[in-house]
């Protein structure tokens, strides 16, 4: 072109200019079709760690519970039983509580054609107790897995723990077909499943999408309405998931901006489900390190937290006051459990009690950086810890970043520590143990170096009742945690309410806070 | 020094680069807190599987001990295993790269094109209004952060006219209906190999936004440098020169003119690699664009150090290559560098 510019004449530029638009005319009107009632777009913020039903352990859940199949189900609160059949059509337990008996369903196809047995059964539950990873631990009271027949499964424990809970976990707790017996985790982890559930995994891309495709052969049936075919857009941005929603290009998503929920709400064409959740927020006081090392220091914060003001800007109404460690509605948390509630004058007085009228001290609390709700929350702690006198610097950082440096041991950790809890199985035990059990000075998650040897006692002995005398494990597990609430290790701030931003044609949805992001496609339909 | 020589010298400096940026990764991504071992096993992860996945990382070894192995596995290309995927961090790459780069060459390819385009036009045109209005045309380019150009971009497109969508690289239904056979992982040119023409444009569209994001800051710097350079040649000896001797003025502007004026503008194409490549890590998510940005800042957030530290080589060394390149470039389009 340089070389001979008595090339650019009119007729070429013409000729380009033609070609520009033409092809501008055609990318611009290139827009694909869709439109079937049976098929949806889940816009989520929900990515895979792996697929590996034995390993699984993040957010992948929210697929994991759509591909795979547990024996029983714990029910949305509310629900008349506790449990629902899945897999398993009853069970029976000894007096004792160390056998279970579990019948299984007749006619289950694994997605690869095998047929569900007992055999299975065996074959799944050790498959993840030998791999040792994920939430495998749930099942370590269980002495051996015992094939009575095809259809009977007998599990055998050393402790009479509570085992339907277990086996209706939302992690670990997975049967899968023995076909796959030879496949190791990065098998899976290309998008490959042995499940039996209503939808099969395809068209796998790690980072940008993936399908959740109808299986024919499903046990519960394709007759009247579900959704057949999910197509998964991994959308981290709750900005895009929102404008995918209202746009139509979603009809499902996993959050959208905490103060659009409103706006979303009065709109015709999309709306938003709430419902419980078993995600709750905590704040870890450093116990071994003064001044927090003194319980009435501590029994003054927890009264001085403002609980209203982080339920009302913090969480925009959604969310409720947290009463101990077990969220509401889970077995274990009862009115009876005291609550603090925000009185500063007793704050005061307490920090007087406790050698320090008027504050004067001052604290550390970290929050992680990439919550929304801990950024929004946390300077209202500042501020009404100010009101008693009490400096707080507050520290966001990167979650990772946050929990190695409570780790650290007792001197080096920050004083307060915001967490964001949700139990791995919908009972108290793996909450009470794992937040507050001894650890020693190299915590996992008692982030406020609690050690009480009774209260570790006490729990321990809750589980181990409730199979055989649940009224006698909660009495126990309410005792354990009037226990904590008078020592005070932790304040217990809010129970977060679930919620699912979604077209408004959109219909089936129910929250069980069991399963956390868990949408049970197979319940849903589009009018 | 001959061109050969020349090539010779810049390559070797190229790999002593690489392997002082490497070792300088791997010491920084070590020095980053947080605990990988409990973010590799992930949720309520207990102290003993912790501590299992720690020795089966190679966390144990002392801090030389997992350096040597680290060099070891480098070169035999083997970058580890992302604590967040699980999957080699090569292969992460090498799928994402393309899309990557896609928009990348695209941006500057634009940006370039429009770039000097517009410097010519506004050096044949200095002083009068087009020169004006090209000033402040490009001076707006280089002041908006690209961030906020491309939210704009999406409010405008997207949500008020509704002509462009709104994020990914090919509408949902489309990429599972009839996806993108991946051959050599750039959409466009697999789209074209396999004849997926409905798909072609359906990417090309796509790609609008996040490509004029990406090329906007770059084509101002490109068009400002080129009508500066090309003012500065113009008013050379031998330009006056070639008028006295009777040649065109079109031929004494674009042959003459222009071709002495592109050596510096190919060291600020050089740079701009730099700058869209670092761009591309907001674009991306902005954008959906499931491309190396996003997964580095995914990296970021997860300290997931051994994703880091193969994005940061893999930047490093498009960012050292592509510089290599232009210098080489500028070498044979103006034999006066040595």
């Amino acid at each position: 072109m340089f070389n001979n510019p008595k090339k650019m004449e009119g007729n070429v530029m013409n000729r380009f200019l033609k070609i520009v638009l033409l092809a501008s005319m055609a990318v611009m009107l290139s827009t694909s079709v869709w439109a079937a009632e049976k098929n949806m777009v889940f816009a989520s913020p929900y990515g895979i760690t792996t697929f590996d039903p034995s390993v699984s352990y993040s957010t992948e859940l929210t697929y994991m519970a759509n591909v795979y199949e547990t024996l029983i189900k714990v029910n949305p609160p509310g629900s008349r039983e506790l449990f629902g059949y899945v897999l398993a059509t009853g069970y029976s337990a000894s007096d004792d509580g160390l056998e279970y008996t579990f019948n299984l369903r007749k006619g289950v196809k694994f997605h690869d054609g095998t047929l569900f047995n007992a055999a299975a059964v065996k074959f799944s539950i050790e498959r993840t107790r030998k791999i040792g990873k994920g939430a495998a631990f749930i099942w370590s009271d269980i002495k051996e897995i015992l094939v009575i027949d095809d259809y009977t499964v007998k599990f055998v424990l050393k402790t009479p723990v509570p085992l339907p809970q277990i086996a209706a976990s939302a992690y670990a707790s997975y049967i899968m077909s023995p076909a796959a017996a030879d496949k190791d985790q990065a098998w899976f982890d290309k998008g490959n499943d042995a499940g039996t559930g209503p939808y099969t995994i395809q068209n796998y891309k790690d980072g940008e999408s993936w399908m959740l495709a109808r299986f024919s052969d499903y046990w519960g049936g394709w007759e009247g309405r579900h959704v057949e075919n999910i197509l998964v857009k991994y959308t981290k941005e709750p900005l895009i998931q929102m404008q995918m929603l209202q746009s139509g290009q979603a009809q499902l998503a996993g959050r959208i901006p905490i103060d659009s929920y409103k706006t979303f709400k009065e709109s015709t064409t999309t709306k938003v489900l709430y419902g419980p959740s078993y995600q709750n927020y905590m704040a870890f006081f450093n116990t071994k390190r003064p001044p927090l090392d003194n319980v009435n220091v501590r029994k003054a914060l927890a009264h001085a937290i403002p609980y209203k003001d982080i339920i009302t800007i913090g969480f925009n109404e959604m969310a409720s006051q947290a009463r101990g460690p077990i969220p509401n509605g889970q077995f274990g948390a009862t009115e009876a459990v005291f609550q603090y509630e925000e009185n500063l004058e007793l704050a005061k007085k307490l920090l007087a009690q406790a050698g320090f009228p008027g504050g004067g001290f001052k604290l550390t609390l970290t929050y992680a950086a990439e919550n929304g709700q801990e950024a929004r929350f946390a300077p209202l702690i500042q501020s009404a810890f100010k009101k008693i006198g009490v400096d707080v610097e507050i520290k966001g950082l990167v979650w990772n970043t946050q929990w190695a440096m409570a780790k650290e041991g007792p001197e080096k950790a920050q004083d307060i520590f915001l967490l964001l809890w949700w139990p791995t199985y919908s009972d108290p035990y793996e909450t009470l143990y794992s937040l507050l059990h001894d650890e020693g000075d190299k915590p996992a998650w008692n982030l406020a170096y609690y050690q009480n040897k009774v209260y570790d006692d006490m729990i321990r002995k809750a589980y181990e009742t409730t199979g055989s005398n649940p009224e006698k494990s909660l009495d126990l597990y309410v005792k354990a945690q009037n226990l904590i609430q008078e020592d005070a290790p932790a304040a217990w701030l809010v129970d977060v309410v679930g919620n699912w931003p979604m077209g408004e044609k959109l219909q089936g949805m129910v929250i069980n806070p069991a399963y956390p992001n868990v949408p049970f496609f197979y319940e849903l339909y589009i009018e | 020094m001959s061109l050969f020589l020349f090539v010779c010298r810049r390559t070797l400096g190229l790999v002593l680069l690489l392997l002082v940026l490497s070792s300088l990764v791997f010491f920084f991504a070590r020095s980053l807190p947080g605990d990988v071992a409990a973010l590799y096993i992930g949720g309520n992860a207990k102290p003993e599987q912790i501590e299992r996945a720690r020795i089966e990382l190679g966390l144990d070894k002392p801090l030389y001990i997992q350096y040597l192995r680290y060099m070891e596995k480098l070169i035999h290309g083997d970058l580890g295993i992302s604590l967040r995927t699980h999957r080699p961090v090569l292969k992460d790459l090498i799928e994402k790269i393309p899309m990557s780069l896609e928009l990348v060459i695209l941006a500057l390819f634009f940006a370039t094109l429009f770039g000097v385009f517009t410097g010519v036009i506004a050096t044949w045109y200095q002083n009068a209004w087009p020169d004006t209005v090209i000033k402040w045309i490009t001076s707006a380019c280089v002041s908006i952060p690209i961030f906020f150009l491309a939210l704009i971009l999406q409010i405008l497109f997207f949500n008020i006219l509704g002509w462009l969508p709104l994020q990914g690289r090919i509408d949902t239904f489309l990429e599972f209906s009839n996806p993108i056979q991946q051959i050599t992982g750039f959409s466009l040119i697999d789209t074209l190999i396999t004849g997926n023409v409905t798909v072609f444009f359906n990417v090309a569209r796509h790609m609008v936004l996040p490509v004029f994001a990406l090329m906007v800051a770059s084509f101002g710097m490109i068009a400002r440098l080129t009508r500066s350079s090309l003012i500065d040649v113009m008013q050379q000896d031998y330009i006056l020169s070639a008028r006295a001797l009777g040649i065109s003025e079109r031929t004494v502007f674009f042959y003459y003119g222009l071709r002495n004026a592109l050596s510096p503008v190919l060291t600020i194409i050089g740079l701009s690699v730099a700058l869209i490549l670092l761009a591309t890590f907001y674009v991306e998510m902005i954008f959906n664009w499931p491309g190396i940005g996003y997964y580095a800042l995914a990296a970021i957030l997860s300290l997931d150090y051994t994703a880091l530290m193969g994005v940061a080589l893999m930047i490093g060394t498009v960012y050292v290559v592509a510089n290599t390149l232009m210098d080489i470039v500028r070498r044979m389009v103006d034999p006066r560098i040595k």
